[in-house]
């Protein structure tokens, strides 16, 4: 047995040859893999949706063009067939056109299977990308919430004291510098120097001193990108008696009177 | 009454349900079992539009990661084409502008459906959050499933393709 009576005998069965002519009329067929009949009526387009659409193609085919369609799932006699198509012209009838069926049903469904198993692994791990996205913004998120309730609370706890009242001054600054000095927040150093003629304790409006001094200093931070910052404060005047002490004094005196 | 046929094409990335709108098309049938398309399945449907009667051959391509993949041969003769993508599957939204540019560049003359496949499977307060993230006019949200807006899509590709010169 030669190689081609042995390649004749493996592969032939899974290959089909038609002859047609421009219009898709079947001329001859070796109904190896399903019978066409020679004496229909109608042309083969109207079995083979796909003929029908690249019909016009056949006429602009050029003498050693062809044209190949892989993986051609065609239902016939309620077989399914996976098969690749190769049209050309036929070189001894320029208007005749060669379609050549492949069978490859066995190999492809056999493939079908791999590659629905890779389609949905793909699609889980995209999925889980995914995810892992948004746990990371949700993260993000919750840290950013964190800041600013941390923030808020900072202002509420404030609030109360909006009217004037006795307060540490120094350590009224430092908080509001520690706050904005924050690494999550401003990377920009931030120093401050409090004159030690100023006293520690201050009759005022903590909460105004500290909204003022936050929406000054955090302006500044956002301009300042390659520098530090110093924070100076120094009195303007100077009081003969410290506002503590005349304080001490009115309430003293009040409490005087009311006896 | 005048009879005309025209290739569209079906595409789009796997499992966006491309199948299963030419099953509920042509069949009027829903598929439960995801069943993959190795390369590419061929359906005829004919829709009476006026006086005329237009066979749509509509080739159902198999999804690929991107439209780059796919065979050139199967864009052949294409006169119009049916783009999906899930709108279950956020992750894939990136990937629909460059396939459409890819499309554009593959088949210019060929008017683009761009549908959002699988609405039943998202709250409908979302569909305007999704076109928005997808950047593309989108023609339709469709569900193969309960049929939704399947019918609409291929009308109105049908009706672009009777009108071209």
């Amino acid at each position: 047995m030669n190689l081609n009576s042995l390649k004749s005998q493996y592969l032939a069965p899974k290959a089909q040859i038609v002859l047609m002519d421009e219009q898709c009329r079947l001329l001859d067929s070796c109904h190896t893999l399903f019978r066409l009949d020679k004496q229909a009526p109608t042309a083969l387009s109207e079995q083979f949706p796909i003929l029908e659409s690249i019909e016009n193609l056949f006429k602009e085919l050029n003498d050693n063009e062809e044209l190949f369609f892989p993986r051609v799932e065609t239902n016939i006699d309620t077989n399914i067939y996976i098969s690749d198509f190769t049209f050309f012209k036929n070189p001894a009838d320029k208007y005749q056109i060669v379609w050549i069926i492949q069978d490859l049903t066995q190999q492809y469904l056999y493939f079908s299977s791999i590659q629905r198993e890779r389609n949905e692994l793909y699609i889980r791990n995209r999925r889980l990308e995914f995810q892992q996205e948004i746990n990371t913004l949700q993260t993000e998120l919750r840290y950013r919430q964190q800041i600013h309730q941390l923030q808020a609370e900072q202002m509420i706890h404030l609030s109360p004291l909006s009217e004037n009242c006795l307060f540490n001054f120094t350590n009224t600054l430092w908080t509001l510098i520690h706050t904005i000095s924050k690494p999550e927040y401003k990377t920009t150093p931030l120093k401050l120097e409090v004159d030690k003629n100023i006293p520690s304790v201050l009759w005022g409006n903590q909460y105004g001193l500290c909204q003022i001094l936050y929406n000054i200093l955090t302006a500044i931070l956002c301009n300042t990108k390659h520098s530090e910052l110093h924070l100076k404060v120094r009195p303007i005047q100077t009081y003969r008696k410290s506002i503590l002490s005349a304080i001490y004094h009115r309430g003293y005196r009040r409490s005087l009177a009311q006896l | 009454m005048r009879s005309i046929s025209k290739k569209i094409i079906l595409t789009g990335s796997f499992c966006v349900g491309k199948t299963s709108l030419i099953s509920r098309f042509v069949y009027q049938r829903f598929l439960l079992n995801y069943q993959t398309t190795m390369g590419v399945r061929i359906d005829k449907k004919t829709v009476a539009l006026g006086d005329t009667n237009l066979n749509m051959i509509v080739w159902d391509i198999g999804g690929e990661q991107t439209q780059v993949r796919i065979p050139d041969s199967y864009y052949l003769g294409s006169s119009g084409i049916i783009y999906v993508f899930d709108v279950s599957r956020p992750v894939g939204f990136k990937d629909i502008e460059n396939d459409i540019h890819f499309l554009r560049q593959r088949l210019p003359y060929a008017p683009i459906i761009v549908i959002g496949n699988k609405r039943d499977l998202v709250d409908e307060n979302h569909l305007d959050e999704i076109r928005s993230l997808v950047g593309i006019p989108i023609d339709f949200f469709t569900s193969a499933k309960d049929g939704i807006y399947v019918e609409d899509t291929f009308i109105k590709l049908a009706q672009l393709l009777i009108h071209e010169p």
